[in-house]
């Protein structure tokens, strides 16, 4: 099956920052998944080269089997997306919004745009700059959603979103959508909103992929370990969930656990997906 | 799903509308203030205004075209819906267009109405008015170009000076072009005016395209070898206006109506759009007359030089040039006075009334004939021309005329002055030598085509000293395509007095001159455009 986004060896530099560093990241057909990253690690950088909205600097993409950048009008018809801004006409109204959405796309479900105009309370009347934050956002995803697209792509959708929305909008709407076999590719920084909702994810990191596959493999492919005072872990990657080592746990990898049980006084192989996050992270800027 | 083209243009019109359509509300606060003030606006200003506000607000609509979608982060919405990039630039450039050029004209119609005209190229304030538009739609067209490649205030700078050198650039070809018309052996009419049309709306279509081709490439992150990979075919029509001019340049008729377009529409040349042309004999000047009744010399591959105004600055009629055999003077019908303009005067002598001259071979002594119409005697199945004949002094003016009338069925005649005898030739084929001294005439037969039809015109004109080429124009038919265009076949034939031989040059058919110089060298002969440009006609080889 061809996966959904593939992409290669991807670079992109706005003059001599470099962004993205050689990302290589495979989403499947079908899957919810989550890119995770700090503030500034190349998530919308990424998004953006994947729609082919920004030019990348070298490296392969593809997405539904094609190079963003030749992607026509009719596959941009399979792809629905929302950027972190939304980016709606503030000067429409919802409903002139959704009408003009509505006439650019071949198949357009209004049962769902009503379904979800009602249950978020939006008045079709109003004009869009005077809508709050979440309903915008709200807005948005509905007008991404409506078409039925194969592959939905989010940056930070959540944002802006109050609690509520938030469970709805991952609960129920997400599932719902990746019940009927479609692709949704979403970053985040919220690792709350990945945990229960995504399949896959990937964490990038300084312009990298610090790791990807299923949450629950990403989380234990990481220990957490209490050291014996006085051991010597310089031979494996390490990073201090304290700032002071001696006292406190360390994060290893799951499969250096032989070489330093000895060393250990306590081990827990059950971390949480942040602290999972937190050692790739720490482990990307020590190696960078 | 309706047109997406259509759904983005709607979008668009209401996006902009407020920019759109706040330049209508000053044209009617300027219309109020015109009504009330006491002093309204000078003319100067007014026309001043009318020209200049229009190319601001091409700059502003193209300028300000993808701010909005900037300004309100609503570019990467746009760009990833089901719409091809060139979709989206055609739905921005056409709305901003569509709203300029009405705006305009409105402008125009409120503070200077006179400047709005309705198409007609004929008419220099209409081709001024057309110019104008042209000169918005490209001022705008590439200033909607710099929007999308340069950010910031430095757009209006690099609008400004690439609209410049692009409206330089467009107009110096079209120019170029239009010259290429005049001076090209074409028709008037109808497909002069297509020409332009065909040019003017293919250059127009094929910049733009190439405009809207590079900003597509911006909008979807072409590198730099994309870009011009996708406007290498476009590139060459920066050549187009060099490549006209190259035509233009090497490509020179024999006589030139003009020497610059340009000079002639800002009024500090003025054309000459000659109408009959006469061959300095053994010289390198013609004699030219142009539809205004005026007289120039020219050499070749120049414009005329006025030297004589006529008497009249409206329907003067000036024709029948004849140059000395010495080449110092030349001879000419002024509205049926026969005058003699010697190249070092300023002002012609009057010598006689008449319609034809002819110069003796020593330059002193002249024939005129002048046409009379005698009391019917005989009825002929074809008409007859009658002419008064006398012999004039080129110096003293002193006239002898002779007895009776000289007659025949034509039209077209020449003194043989070394023999005394004259030249006609009649349309039934024949030519017909009237010895003026005896009264004695010979008649020869001019060898018909196979197909002959009937004759409409014939020109005599001196090749050497014993021998004329005689013009026979047939076959004349009007082109139903095109109003005031003809077609005709023509006969060349040469004739030496003393062997009394006839001998059939050329044949040539369907043509379009408006004009021919029967005996521009021995083996040429030159025809004219309608705008008075002289070139070169290939005999073909018998």
């Amino acid at each position: 099956m061809v996966p959904a986004i593939s992409c290669s060896n991807l670079f992109k530099n706005y003059g001599p920052k470099k962004v993205l560093q050689g990302v290589n990241l495979e989403v499947p057909a079908g899957t919810i998944f989550a890119l995770l990253g700090t503030n500034g690690a190349g998530k919308t950088t990424l998004i953006r080269s994947l729609l082919g909205l920004i030019p990348k600097t070298s490296g392969d993409i593809k997405v539904l089997g094609a190079e963003p950048y030749r992607i026509g009008p009719q596959l941009r018809q399979r792809i629905g997306y929302v950027s972190e801004e939304q980016g709606l006409y503030g000067w429409m109204t919802v409903s002139a919004m959704v009408k003009f959405c509505k006439a650019l796309y071949g198949s357009w479900d209004d049962g769902l745009v009503n379904k979800y105009l009602e249950r978020s309370q939006l008045d079709p009347q109003s004009k869009i700059k005077t809508l709050s934050k979440g309903q915008t956002v709200k807005l948005a995803l509905i007008l991404a959603l409506a078409p039925q697209p194969d592959l939905l792509i989010l940056d930070e959708p959540m944002n802006g979103l109050d609690p509520l929305a938030q469970y709805e909008f991952l609960q129920v709407v997400l599932k719902d959508f990746n019940l009927e076999g479609r692709t949704v590719f979403f970053s985040t920084h919220i690792l709350a909103d990945v945990q229960s909702t995504a399949h896959q994810a990937a964490i990038l990191h300084n312009g990298k992929i610090q790791k990807v596959g299923p949450i629950n493999e990403i989380r234990k492919g990481i220990a957490k370990i209490k050291a014996k005072k006085g051991a010597d872990f310089s031979s494996i990657e390490t990073v201090p969930l304290n700032p002071d080592p001696t006292r406190d746990f360390l994060l290893v990898p799951t499969e250096s656990l032989p070489e330093i049980a000895a060393a250990s006084e306590e081990v827990i192989t059950e971390v949480s997906l942040e602290e999972a996050f937190f050692f790739y992270c720490m482990r990307g800027n020590n190696h960078d | 799903m309706t047109n997406p083209v259509l759904t983005l243009f709607q979008k668009e019109l209401r996006q902009n509308a407020f920019i759109y359509l706040f330049p209508l509300i000053i044209i009617m606060a300027v219309l109020a203030f015109q009504k009330a003030l006491a002093q309204p606006l000078s003319d100067t200003w007014a026309r001043n205004l009318a020209i200049a506000l229009p190319v601001s607000l091409a700059f502003s609509y193209a300028l300000q075209a993808f701010d909005l979608e900037e300004n309100g982060q609503t570019r990467d919405f746009l760009l990833t819906k089901p719409v091809a990039g060139s979709q989206i630039i055609i739905s921005k450039f056409y709305s901003g267009l569509i709203a300029l050029l009405p705006l305009t004209v409105l402008w125009q119609l409120a503070l200077v109405p006179k400047l709005v005209q309705w198409p007609d190229l004929f008419n220099i304030a209409s081709f001024s008015f057309l110019t104008y538009l042209l000169m918005l739609i490209i001022v705008y067209s590439i200033s909607f170009t710099v929007s999308a490649w340069v950010k910031g205030p430095k757009k209006l700078l690099a609008a400004i000076a690439l609209s410049s050198l692009g409206t330089t650039w467009f107009f110096y070809g079209w120019l170029q072009f239009i010259t290429l018309l005049y001076l090209a052996p074409v028709d008037g009419g109808v497909s002069f005016l297509l020409a332009i049309l065909i040019f003017t709306l293919t250059m127009l279509v094929l910049v733009i395209k190439a405009l809207l081709v590079t900003i597509h490439a911006n909008l979807l992150n072409h590198s730099l070898r994309q870009l011009i990979s996708g406007i290498k075919i476009y590139l060459l029509l920066l050549l187009i206006p060099l490549m006209i001019n190259s035509v233009n340049h090497f490509n020179r008729p024999e006589i030139r109506p003009f020497d610059s377009l340009l000079a002639c529409l800002n009024g500090s040349e003025e054309p000459f759009f000659a109408v009959d042309i006469c061959q300095q004999p053994q010289g390198p000047l013609y004699a030219v007359t142009d539809v205004r009744g005026r007289l120039g010399i020219a050499k070749p591959g120049e414009t005329p030089t006025i030297i004589y105004q006529g008497e009249k600055s409206d329907a003067n009629l000036l024709s029948k040039l004849l140059w000395s055999l010495n080449g110092e003077k030349i001879l000419f019908n002024e509205n049926g006075s026969i005058k003699v303009l010697s190249l070092s005067q300023k002002e012609p002598l009057v010598l006689a009334d008449g319609d034809l001259a002819f110069w003796s071979a020593d330059s002193e002594v002249l024939l005129v004939a002048a046409k009379v119409t005698p009391a019917p005697t005989v009825t002929y199945p074809i008409p007859f021309n009658h002419y008064r004949l006398s012999y004039v002094s080129a110096a003293t003016r002193e006239s002898y005329e002779l007895n009776g009338n000289l007659s025949f069925p034509g039209s077209s005649m020449f003194w043989h002055s070394s023999l005394n005898m004259v030249l006609a030739v009649t349309d039934l084929w024949q030519i017909a030598l009237m010895n003026l001294n005896n009264g004695k005439v010979e008649m020869i037969d001019l060898p018909p085509p196979s197909d002959p039809g009937p004759i409409f015109l014939t020109k005599i004109a001196p090749l050497e000293a014993d021998s004329y080429r005689i013009a026979v124009f047939t076959d004349l038919k009007a082109e139903r395509s095109q109003g005031n265009s003809f077609r005709y076949n023509l006969l060349l034939y040469d004739f030496a007095v003393s062997t009394k031989k006839t001998d059939l040059k050329a044949h040539l058919k369907d043509l379009k001159f408006q004009d021919i110089l029967i005996n521009a060298a021995a083996n040429q002969v030159w025809g004219s455009n309608p705008f008075g440009a002289y070139r070169r006609i290939i005999l073909p080889s018998r």
